[in-house]
């Protein structure tokens, strides 16, 4: 993949090179699409032909078939269009919106695998405006662009050939025609407009992760009564907007007038040299009068790919965004060859490891050593800043250290697979996410599978079984938009239950306590360090109580 | 189908001028393709009666190449006028949707979601575009056009003309048969949208927590779900409006055939010659391009007649928290803090949150709130920055009823560094310029100190514009707390809440933070809302609450003799602590 990049910058070509490959599962149904399509065209011009050919033979002329014969080949077409468009439409469409879906699932997928370290660098507004409103902009591709490419090539080429039948001349002036309206104007308008489609798309991403951050941080806007800049910051990047909008209009504009201008031109070439060949005798009035009825209509596919070749300046811009997030590689890499964590599984040993950041200068762990048994209780403890949740993150891999191994039950955790070395601990991180569901489906993210009576039981474990049961709804109870529902400790407890859930050799416990008050506090400790008491775990904390009771302490220094 | 709605066509009001001058300018363009059509159909009578001489040709030639340039300038000034129809206006609906927000409050999510409400002003809005400046101009010019190119018909060819004319008046109240298709957008396809953009964007910020507790692939599967869902709610949509397109087309396209024959009925009855029969036939082929135009921008248009109605039902949302004509005159000037007076309150119906609350925040002094986690702590902060309004009792600050005051001017007075402080995508500058705009870098570097920020300010290349991720990502916890003390200190307000601000500091900073926020109280007045305990040994007055309602209150010397909830908390806490010598220290 990373061939055809540029700076995440692509050509049109390769776009829509790699957008073409993921049709091939459903070509079937482009066929579809495209058979209606030229079916659809020809019926278009059937019934012009038909109507000069009843004139013609009315007005007696020899064209091929009778009269009666050319009201048969009108009302056939006239009643076929219908049908036919609707083919290709309705099977354009079930082909995009189909690879649409699948495009969106997809993307998920690799951010899955992005996550956490490579997704710190991005705006989730701005990745959900890609993943849903970019990729929406792709519709334009597959159910716009690939069939009327393939009905222009073949109606063009019908129409030549109905020229050179009549009169090789004919075609060969009218091919410059096709070949400026229906590949150089596209060319042309779909480069010439590249960094407006760009900037409009990502201006739009822009827009959507400041209005999310401006919503969730409205409680702070309010209380600095900032909420007036804050208006005058959404006007701006409207007005922005605005300003890359009108260019794009104006290209939008620019790539229709100009094909229609050819197409007037066009006119004016049939009927000059339509007329020359008459006067020269090569061109009966028959002929003359089907080509310049006619041959204007048959630009129609032609045209139609020129003023995509508008909207295709966002379709593009989109896509690229697509692929930028669907390229990216994550911060660690998967081993080869995956082993397992060996015996004694909940040994953990970190030797010499340094490690900064590799945004940040400043080395943030410093040749850290630490070990601990099976079954002990070690504690971190240090300054905010000092690197605590970072070492914590270094043991879950979401960044190797730059120096020194980390070895989980004798392996080395680079040798695992991330979802084995992932998937041996019960981590408990510094904030809790909650989603906008039941309380009941919010602890089950901690096992999906478990049972009510097990995250019951997890609840009790946490200390908040019995503030659930008092809610109205109980465990069905909703959380609100970010737990909002809760109060902050209720909140904190709700993500205990969740390590509470998974069966784990090791737990890790970031600052479990600090929105608790001392009573829960007491008794969550008692239950972890007496019902896990198998378990190694380690626990951050600020609070001389929560490390009160384990083997060890380490502490850790900023450097 | 047709997208028609009444109040986008009331907002629509200020672009009128523009969006006729685009009819009018389609209707221009109609007259130069008449205009051509008669040439082409001029030149083929002449070539059927053999009289095109090679002058006449060449003039034809020249006027048809100039209405070529005619309808290309045409064509440019349709796009800047297209502009023009919908640049304000987005603007302006955009602004309204956000100040709403800012009306209703920290609320505004129970009452509409964010991603709702982002996905309309951002998707919904941007898709007015099209509907102001290609759908509606497409379907006035749709009402004219027919008669325009009518009455150029009528003369010769009156069946021809008046079939044409019949069919493209049927065309239009036929596609409203499926009406249907609009209520679908505005509610089944509008909602499916919208919860995929909150599904994504709920996956997006759990994606972590998924991954961790390895239920990524359920989200996964889940998520599959709605988008297959959107998609099949997209196509119910698009096949009802291709059933719409398809009639429609039968119609047009029966009624041009028999145009053709009505038409050459009149030239065989010899009432035209040939080449008027050719410009005949173009007119009847080009009757329903103006049907067609419009049919083709249904689609994209879609999207801004779907958000439409949740816009306008967003901006008819109401805050229950109204303010009330302040009647108490006298009492202005005084200076007394809160007071609280038997204050009730519950955020639904159903759960009982605070009750019977009766307390003082005197002014220069140091107030304590302490109690379990969810006794309702963090709510009588919320009443006191008047988030919400007490359903019963009275919240007086300064002497006057709180729902007298605007939450504005309480603002400017109160200042609260909430539990899970908000920090703003950006910068560190940002962040400290969002409590004073005009703040100087000796002003922020200072409040940074205070909170023993400044040593990892300073040691950053970029000091304060260090990039700290979405939400402060970049950041450790405690550090993003101390952040939002920072801010809160810059911001000079006369009463401060601090709630649970210094949980994830470490102890030795918390207790210079609360020093530095000690003398800060020799001015200003605090409410102290925390767990460890011996932060607020000092307060003047310490409250105790369980269950809602406040147990007991007094100084630390005074609660510890009366051997109540405090006291026990404090020996609970200490006797914790006190277990501390069992582990051994080991120094990295
Ligand atoms: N993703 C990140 N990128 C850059 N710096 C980070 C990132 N996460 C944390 N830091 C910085 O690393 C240091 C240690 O952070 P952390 O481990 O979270 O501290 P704590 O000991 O409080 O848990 C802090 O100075 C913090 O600013
Ligand atoms: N927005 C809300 N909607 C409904 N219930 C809420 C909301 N906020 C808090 N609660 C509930 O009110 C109770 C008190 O919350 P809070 O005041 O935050 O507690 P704390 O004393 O820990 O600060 C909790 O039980 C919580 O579940
Ligand atoms: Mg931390
Ligand atoms: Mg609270």
């Amino acid at each position: 993949m990373s061939v055809e990049k540029n700076n995440g910058k692509m050509s049109g070509y390769q776009i829509m090179k790699r957008l073409a490959r993921q049709i091939k599962p459903v070509s079937g149904y482009m066929g579809l699409c495209i058979t209606g399509g030229i079916l659809g065209q020809l019926t278009i011009l059937g019934t012009l032909v038909a109507g000069v050919g009843i004139i013609c033979s009315l007005a007696g002329i020899e064209m091929i078939l009778n009269t009666g014969q050319w009201m048969i080949v009108l009302f056939a077409c006239a009643l076929l269009r219908g049908p036919s468009r609707y083919l290709e439409q309705y099977f354009g469409h079930h082909v995009a919106y189909k690879l649409l879906a699948i495009m969106r699932v997809d993307l998920y997928d690799n951010l899955r695998k992005l996550s956490p370290a490579k997704m710190l660098d991005k705006k989730n507004g701005d990745v959900v405006s890609t993943a849903i409103s970019d990729i929406e902009c792709i519709e334009i591709f597959f159910a716009h662009t690939v069939a009327p490419i393939v009905i222009a090539i073949v109606i063009t080429c019908l129409s030549l050939i109905l020229c050179a039948v009549i009169w090789p001349m004919v075609a060969l002036v009218m091919l410059p025609f096709y070949v400026i309206i229906g590949i150089v104007i596209p060319i042309f308008s779909a480069r010439s407009g590249r960094d407006t489609g760009r900037a409009y798309r990502s201006l739009l991403g822009d827009l959507k992760s400041c209005l999310i951050d401006s919503l969730k941080g409205i409680k702070e806007v309010i209380v600095f009564g900032k909420g007036e800049q804050q208006l005058s910051t959404i006007d701006k990047k409207g007005r922005a907007i605005n300003e890359v909008l009108h260019k794009l209009i104006r290209h939008r504009n620019f790539v229709m007038a100009l094909p229609d201008f050819g197409r007037t031109l066009s006119r004016v070439a049939v009927m000059a040299i339509c007329s020359y060949g008459m006067m020269i005798g090569e061109v009966g009035i028959g002929g003359a009068a089907v080509l310049m009825v006619v041959l204007a209509s048959s630009f129609t596919p032609v045209i139609a790919i020129s003023s995509l070749s508008g909207s295709l300046l966002q379709t593009f811009a989109a896509a690229e965004r697509v692929f930028a997030l669907e390229d990216e590689a994550p911060q660690v890499a998967e081993p080869a060859k995956p082993r397992k964590i060996g015996q004694k599984s909940g040994e953990i040993c970190i030797s010499n490891i340094d490690f900064a950041y590799p945004s940040r200068p400043n080395q943030i762990i410093r040749d850290f050593t630490m070990e601990a048994k099976n079954g002990e209780k070690i504690a971190f403890i240090g300054e905010s800043g000092s690197g605590k949740s970072t070492a914590l993150h270094l043991l879950l891999r979401y960044w190797d250290p730059d120096k020194g191994e980390i070895r989980v039950g004798g392996t080395n955790i680079k040798d695992v697979s991330l979802k084995d070395c992932r998937n041996h601990y019960a981590m408990l991180s510094q904030d809790t996410w909650l989603m906008n569901d039941t309380i009941e489906e919010n602890i089950k993210i901690g096992n999906p599978d478990a049972s009510h009576e097990e995250v019951v039981e997890a609840a009790k474990r946490a200390c908040i079984h019995e503030f659930i049961e008092n809610l109205p709804d109980g465990y069905q109870s909703n959380a609100g938009e970010m737990g909002s529902r809760l109060s902050g400790g209720e909140r904190q407890r709700i993500g205990i239950a969740r390590v509470c859930l998974r069966d784990t050799p090791i737990m890790i416990l970031d600052e479990p306590t600090s929105s608790l008050d001392t009573l829960n506090e007491k008794s969550i400790l008692k239950t972890l360090y007496t019902e896990f008491k198998d378990r190694t775990i380690i626990t951050v904390s600020h609070r001389a109580s929560t490390v009160a009771g384990c083997d060890r302490v380490y502490r850790l220094d900023t450097h | 189908m047709l997208l028609i709605n009444r109040k986008l066509i009331e907002l629509a009001k200020p672009s009128a001028k523009w969006i006729f001058a685009m009819v009018f300018v389609k209707l221009a363009l109609l007259f130069t393709v008449m205009y051509i059509f008669g040439i082409t159909g001029k030149v083929q009578g002449l070539l059927y009666t053999q009289e095109l001489t090679p002058q006449l040709l060449f003039n034809a030639i020249m006027v048809m190449s100039l209405i070529a340039l005619v309808r290309f300038i045409g064509n440019l000034i349709d796009g800047e006028l297209a502009y023009k129809c919908s640049a304000d206006l987005r603007i302006d609906l955009r602004h309204k949707i956000y100040k709403k927000m800012l009306e209703l409050g920290i609320g505004y999510s129970e009452r509409m979601g964010t991603t709702n409400a982002v996905t309309a002003s951002v998707d919904g809005i941007e898709a007015l575009e099209t509907y102001f400046s290609k759908y509606l101009p497409a379907l006035i010019y749709c009402f004219i056009a027919p008669f325009v190119l009518f009455f150029r018909m009528t003369g010769s060819a009156p069946e021809a003309a008046w079939v044409l004319l019949v069919a493209s008046l049927i065309v239009l109240p036929i596609n409203q048969l499926f009406r249907k298709v609009v209520r679908l957008l505005k509610g089944e396809y509008w909602s499916r949208f919208n919860k995929l953009n909150t599904y994504y964007y709920d996956s997006l910020e759990g994606l972590n927590t998924f991954v961790l507790y390895d239920s990524d692939e359920k989200r996964r599967e889940d998520l599959s779900k709605k988008c297959w869902d959107f998609r099949d709610i997209t196509m119910k949509v698009l096949r009802l409006n291709f059933n719409s397109v398809i009639i429609s087309e039968m119609i047009i396209y029966i009624s041009s055939a028999i145009a053709i024959v009505f038409i050459s009925q009149n030239f065989v009855a010899g009432g035209f010659g040939f080449g008027r029969a050719i410009f005949l036939l173009l007119l009847a082929d080009t009757f329903f391009a103006p049907v067609r135009d419009l049919m083709s921008t249904g689609h994209s248009a879609m999207n801004g007649v779907a958000a439409a109605e949740n816009v306008f039902g967003l901006l008819k949302l109401k805050s229950d928290r109204e303010n009330l004509v302040s009647t108490d005159v006298q009492g202005t000037s005084e200076k007394s803090g809160f007071v609280l007076d038997q204050v009730g309150f519950q955020y639904g119906q159903d759960r009982q949150i605070l009750k019977n609350i009766s307390m003082k925040v005197e002014r220069g002094k140091v107030t304590a709130i302490v109690g379990q986690s969810g006794c309702g702590k963090s709510t009588i902060a919320n009443l006191l920055m008047r988030f919400y309004d007490a359903n019963s009792g009275t919240v007086y600050l300064d002497g006057q009823d709180i729902k007298t005051q605007d939450p504005q001017q309480i603002h400017k007075k109160v200042c609260i560094v909430p539990q899970n402080t908000y920090i703003f995508t950006g910068t560190i500058l940002d962040n400290l310029k969002m409590a004073k705009t005009d703040a100087t870098v000796e002003e922020m570097m200072k409040a940074l100190d205070m909170v023993n920020l400044s040593s990892f300010v300073n040691l950053q290349p970029e000091g304060l514009d260090t990039n700290i991720g979405e939400r402060g990502g970049k950041l450790s916890g405690g550090q993003k707390q101390k952040l939002g003390i920072a801010r809160a200190i810059l911001m000079d307000a006369d009463i401060y809440i601090f709630d649970e601000a210094t949980s994830n500091v470490d102890v030795e900073s918390e207790d210079d933070i609360w020093e530095c926020i000690g003398k800060l109280a020799r001015n200003n007045t605090l409410v102290v809302i925390s767990h460890r305990l011996s932060t607020i040994r000092k307060a003047d007055c310490i409250y105790v609450m369980d269950k809602g309602e406040i147990k007991e209150s007094g100084s630390h010397n005074s609660l510890m003799k009366k051997r109540g909830l405090y006291s026990y908390m404090v020996n609970e806490q200490e006797s914790l602590e006190g277990l501390f010598e069992g582990g051994e220290l080991c120094v990295s």
